[in-house]
């Protein structure tokens, strides 16, 4: 937790400072107007009956009204005073906190993007999401409080029987008894409903999920016509979710007139104390009315040590995971002394090369082939054979375990990611797109390329006609917020995406899987000239798009059973000619993606429900 | 050791603030958080309370009980004070220190008394109140939840998820603050002041005329205050879903991050989102460090005047230095209710918002609705037949003009042609998801708007492309549509349609959790359990949108063959990208642009030569 501290160290400091400047002012202003009120008693025992009109009596030489007034003239000046302690103090809070969270965000921001592959395979996105927002925030609940909150009960605790010992010390320490006995039983009673509230808030996740998959599902909910059965279903959940709400009014009930008693009992016995001690002449009515105002204080201070408690242990924990993914070591870095690409035709080779996720589990054993620059490979293969593992390697997603892969004769781990990954462009089987403008989006990799490059890209990427479609062309905001896409369309943007950055090898993972035949196959007609002068990993299910690459390479269970031209293979006894000869009998017609309701394509864009209940807006 | 990541200092490429001033610019799409009072919606609001009428009416009774009784606290401090002072002022010659003293004593146990008969009556207002106010909370959301399931699917187009969850979330709960708390505040509120006035009065009108115009001063600028506060809050959230919307797509879409080495880049452009949000931050927190002593001075203006004036009054005799103690306290009992009703405000126009938004969502009339008249659909034989149906999702927009086609009882109906012809509209049609805008959609010979919803649901099943699973077992997944069916159902249904081995070979069988949104099975996987779902509850007509996204060989011929058991006997639709699905059809609907353009088997349209022709030839033969 103290290694997110430093680096805002003077911001806490300050922070500190004016937090223990309020605390003095406010104990201050309670001690001289008890003075005053002691005054007034002075004035009582003096008081005339014949009557004086106000301003006579602001001028009479009496001392106990000169008194008086220049105590309230000091009353004055201290509320002038917390005035402006008060702006400094939240401003320096603000400040303190804020820095300190751009700081961690930065930090988790800058090493979640640059972990690897390996590092996303494990942490889900969701749950990365979550740290960064709200883990972030518990530490900084944590430090605004615990820090400064810990500091103000301290201080105003302190100033305040401080102030009450110079009344009379005994009273005093009669004061400081029910402290202990009030903060046990705050911390018992945040103890004990933590668990209840915790279950307070499962019940009401589990009522939002419960209507999500109910609007999610809608068409099936009313296919089936079971409207009644989810009905049922949601007020069984809101039964239990009452049950829960009531039992935490309810000990909230029990508690609070414990809580009460104890900060009642103190007053009482402190106020008994005082008016025999008034009775004996050894306190003044002021004494009273400080010894009220400071208990008072002390005991509000006090009731905050709950949320304190409930605070650090999330922190902690929050603190702890936050840590985790700053101290986390890239899955794959620059060696030292790695170079740049030499220029050169693109060649690929894999040799020997083994590699696993987990690497007692192999997902790619002993592979080896070579690939000439400028030529078109395909890779085919079974569901989890591991063609995506294969093109994964050529961009050093991550590292093999054992070989190598070369590029122009290179091993890919003796290059500098930057000079690396500028010449291989990728496009996923999941398109991704960010919510920026349409050019925004072709332009990623090479953000100053200019508008005529860009709509180049589009055309090769036959996407140049609907772009023009959308409401603003090419600068169309994308995402939730923005126009939506069709599959297909995402995919042609992506494939523009990856042309725009002019790439040595471009590897396309079952990149036109959602877009038509028809549109396809005139991709793969533009595709020929973009294909030119660089090397091209096409992983398809298609036999159309396959057949007419350079070369064809199955991939079964992590290993090359078979390589070859279409014609070559089809020649042969395998995997290849088993599809091929599958597809001709039912391979997807004539048709293309379905035009589905806009609220099929909304439950199609996946992570938006998990966006919903986390109330972050993610961009499709 | 480098925790954290030096902040970059130089300046940034014209690119980057580019890419900042649109990340920023990007609407916002939080809805209106606050709305002006308005008293139709108020008095609804409070007729929705209704039910609980006489326990909101008990809890205030208690409650006013409860603070009459907290206000007398300080009436024995007077007390205190004034018999202590005089008797310490030697007023009481004749009475010795022990019998003084017990005076105290018997003063503070009266006040135990008053303090006990508060307690008691405080833990019954929160029970009473809180539990009253809840029930009202769960009956909003019923009601809402009953609503939505009663909606059309033309609202399920129309509005975003996050919109329909914030109704049941966000504004509920904005309510909260009217149905539980709300009357409270405003009875309590206005009767301490009175209270708090009368003790001020009595003690010396003119020190209450002195300092009560402070009141109205404070609500006013506790008003500002409020106003400022709210519309600061506004913007910070606004830039803090900027950088969170910003931190969540960049990690989403770290693959792409990676692939494209944009780290840097985008690194700048999320501290020049994160600039913003500190300087939101730090604008919030000057109103809050301007205004909240700013009110609490003028509550102090007046503390410094009862000292003042009561010094005078005191000097005059005419009140005692324990009256002066009370008077402090009633003005702060006489000041914090200002404060609350200022903050009151607020969330009233909180409420506002939400109350208008729930309710606009309850009075929603379902576009589809069964008539008043409507019968049951008896048993059907699957007859369908489109009587010259024109309809669009916008009436002003049709996207099917004027459909005529009959499929026979258990024949299978093949629907192709390109995105955006309008073929799912149809399968929406027959299951009666929309209401056409001219023609008549049949099954057998009835009028399906004239037929229960329920009635005629019973006897059709869909498939969509989106394999939606809910989150539970696979048994409770496929048992769905029919809750009464028995384990052994399920399996022989399992069974019978050929998905028993592919279920069995799950991590528990039929007793697997699908995890939410079915994400841990294959797609090949979820589409078989949803067939037998549709199997199970054995539909007389049945529609399937068959996926586009090819699954791997083995698995596809499974889904093939169960397909091919589940049509058996039954009238099909299916919106079909596979050749073999096609073929198999006895009828094939080619729609274009709303219309049938041509229709009849394979063969018939392979002969025919039109665009059916034209696009096997051109996809299918090409490939060959």
């Amino acid at each position: 937790m103290f290694q997110f501290i430093r680096p805002v160290i003077l911001l806490v400091i300050i922070a500190c400072w004016w937090v223990a400047a309020a605390s003095a002012t406010d104990t201050l202003t309670i001690g001289v107007a008890g003075k005053a009120v002691d005054t007034i008693q002075n004035i009582q025992q003096v008081s005339q009956s014949h009557p004086l009109s106000l301003a006579q009596w602001l001028h009479t030489p009496d001392a106990g009204t000169r008194r008086l007034l220049w105590l309230l003239k000091w009353l004055g000046i201290l509320i002038l005073l917390m005035l402006v302690v008060r702006y400094c103090k939240e401003t320096a809070n603000t400040r303190m906190s804020m820095n300190m969270v751009y700081y961690i965000r930065e930090a988790v921001y800058d090493k979640v993007q640059r972990a690897g592959f390996g590092f996303h395979d494990v942490h889900s996105s969701g749950q990365l999401i979550n740290r960064a927002l709200s883990d972030l925030q518990n530490v900084r609940a944590f430090v605004q409080t615990a820090v400064l909150v810990t500091l103000e009960i301290a201080l105003t605790v302190a100033f305040n029987i401080v102030l009450i010992a110079t009344l009379n010390k005994w009273v005093a320490v009669l004061s400081l008894v029910p402290l202990p006995i009030w903060t046990y039983y705050i911390l018992r009673f945040s103890r004990k409903i933590q668990p209840v509230a915790k279950s307070v808030m499962e019940a009401e996740d589990r009522n939002v999920s419960i209507i999500t998959e109910n609007i999610a599902g809608v068409h099936v909910v009313k296919a089936f016509a079971t409207e009644g059965l989810e009905i049922t279903k949601y007020q069984a959940n809101c039964d239990t979710f009452k049950d829960r709400v009531l039992k935490r009014i309810r000990m909230f009930a029990d508690f609070q007139p414990i809580i009460r008693s104890i900060a009642m009992a103190s007053h009482l016995s402190l106020f008994l104390v005082a008016g025999i001690l008034m009775i004996h002449g050894k306190m003044k009515a002021g004494d009273l009315f400080i010894l009220g105002g400071a208990m008072g204080a002390i005991l509000a201070r006090l009731q905050l040590v709950g949320n304190i408690n409930e605070q650090y242990q999330n922190a902690m924990v929050s603190s702890r995971r936050l840590y985790e993914i700053v101290m986390a070591q890239p899955s794959v870095q620059d060696r030292p002394g790695a170079c740049k690409l030499p220029d050169g035709p693109g060649t690929v080779t894999f040799e020997n090369v083994s590699f696993g996720y987990d690497p007692t589990k192999p997902a790619l054993r002993d592979v080896s082939f070579g690939i000439k620059g400028g030529s078109v490979v395909a890779i085919v293969g079974p569901t989890g054979a591991g063609k995506t593992t294969l093109v994964n390697l050529v961009a050093r997603f991550y590292d093999v375990q054992q070989g190598r892969v070369l590029i122009d004769g290179v091993d890919v781990r003796d290059l500098t990611l930057a000079s690396l990954r500028t010449q291989v462009a990728v496009v996923f089987q999941e398109t991704y797109l960010f919510s920026d403008t349409v050019a925004g989006n072709i332009a990623y990799g090479r953000p100053n390329i200019s508008d005529g490059d860009i709509e180049a890209a589009a055309r090769f990427a036959q996407a140049h006609e609907f772009i023009e479609n959308l409401p603003r062309g090419y600068q169309t905001i994308l995402g939730e917020r923005g126009a939506s896409l069709s599959g297909g369309q995402r995919q042609r943007l992506a494939i523009a995406r990856a042309i725009v950055t002019n790439p040595r090898v471009l590897i396309l993972d079952d990149a036109t899987a959602a877009v038509d035949p028809e549109t396809e196959s005139l991709i793969r007609r533009r595709m020929r000239f973009v294909m030119e002068g660089r090397t091209t990993f096409i992983i398809a299910h298609r036999i159309s798009t396959v057949k007419q690459a350079d070369l064809v390479v199955v991939v079964e269970q992590g290993r090359v059973t078979q390589a070859g031209t279409h014609a070559e293979l089809m020649a042969l006894d395998g995997h290849y000619r088993e599809i091929a000869d599958a597809q001709l009998h039912g391979d997807d017609a004539a048709e293309n993606q379905a035009d589905a309701p806009s609220h099929m394509q909304r439950v199609q864009s996946a992570g938006e429900v998990e966006a919903a209940v986390l109330g972050v807006e993610k961009m499709g | 050791m480098t925790v954290l990541g030096a902040g970059k200092g130089a300046k940034k490429p014209p690119i980057i603030s580019a890419a900042v001033a649109r990340a920023a610019q990007i609407e916002s799409d939080d809805e209106d958080k606050y709305r002006p009072i308005q008293w139709p919606l108020m008095k609804r609001l409070m007729m929705s309370l209704g039910t609980f009428k006489w326990w909101y009416l008990t809890a205030i009774t208690l409650g006013l009980g409860q603070v009459i009784l907290d206000m007398q606290g300080l009436q024995f401090i007077k007390w205190i004070v004034n018999y202590g002072a005089d008797y310490a002022g030697g007023k009481f010659p004749g009475i010795s220190t022990a019998a003084a003293s017990w005076h105290i004593v018997n003063i503070i146990g009266m006040w135990t008394l008053v303090f006990i008969g508060s307690v008691v009556l405080q833990r019954f207002v929160i029970i009473i109140m809180t539990r009253a106010g809840e029930s009202v909370q769960f009956e909003f959301r019923q009601k809402i939840f009953a609503q939505l399931q009663r909606l059309s699917m033309s609202f399920y187009d129309r509005t975003k998820l996050g919109r329909i969850i914030s109704r049941c979330t966000t504004d509920v709960n904005s309510l909260r603050e009217v149905n539980v708390w709300g009357i409270w505040q405003v009875v309590s509120s206005v009767m301490i002041m009175i209270i708090a006035a009368i003790y001020m009065v009595h003690e010396d009108a003119r020190l209450f005329l002195s300092i009560v115009w402070l009141g109205p001063v404070l609500y006013v600028l506790s008003r500002v205050y409020h106003r400022k506060a709210a519309r600061g809050y506004q913007v910070a959230r606004e830039g803090f879903t900027r950088v969170s919307t910003n931190l969540a797509e960049n990690i989403t879409g770290m693959r792409v991050v990676t692939a494209f080495n944009r780290q840097d880049p985008n690194l700048d452009v999320f501290n020049g989102l994160q600039q913003i949000n500190t300087v939101n931050n730090m604008a919030v927190s000057r109103v809050n460090g301007v205004y909240q002593p700013l009110l609490e001075v003028v509550r102090f203006w007046g503390r410094v005047t009862i000292l003042l004036y009561s010094g005078y009054l005191v000097a005059c005799g005419r009140i005692r230095v324990g009256s002066v103690i009370a008077m402090y306290g009633y003005w702060d009992w006489f000041m914090n209710p200002v404060i609350t009703l200022g903050a009151f405000y607020n969330q009233l126009m909180m409420a506002m918002a939400g109350a208008e938004r729930v309710f606009g969502l309850l009075d929603l009339k379902p576009e589809v609705q069964d008539e008043p008249q409507a019968r049951e659909l008896p048993r059907i034989e699957g007859r369908v037949r489109f009587e010259n149906v024109t309809f669009g999702y916008n009436p002003d927009r049709p996207v099917l003009h004027d459909i005529n086609f009959e499929a026979k009882s258990g024949q299978m109906v093949a629907l192709v042609g390109p995105t955006g012809g309008g073929k799912s509209s149809i399968i929406s049609l027959i299951a009666r998801f929309y209401q056409p805008q001219q023609g008549r959609v049949l099954v057998d010979a009835h009028d399906i708007q004239q037929v229960t919803g329920e009635s005629l649901h019973k006897q059709m099943g869909l498939v969509l492309q989106v394999n939606y699973l809910f989150s539970g077992t696979v048994m409770e997944n496929i048992r769905y549509a029919c809750p009464g069916a028995s384990e052994q159902d399920v399996i022989d249904a399992a069974k019978a349609i050929g998905s028993y081995d592919c279920i069995m070979s799950l991590a528990n069988g039929f007793e697997t959790d699908v995890g939410e949104r079915g994400a841990s099975m294959s797609l090949g996987q979820r589409q078989l359990i949803c067939f037998t779902r549709a199997f199970l509850s054995d539909p007389r007509i049945f529609m399937l949108d068959e996926a586009t996204s090819a699954v791997d060989t083995a698995t596809e011929l499974i889904v093939q063959q169960s397909l091919e058991k589940l049509l058996a006997g039954r009238t099909t639709f299916v919106v079909a990208h596979r050749l073999s699905t096609i073929m198999r059809a006895d009828q094939i609907l080619v729609v274009e642009g709303g219309r049938i353009s041509e229709r009849g088997t394979h063969r018939e349209l392979l002969t025919a030569g039109g665009k059916y022709a034209h696009l096997y030839r051109q996809f299918v033969l090409q490939d060959q």
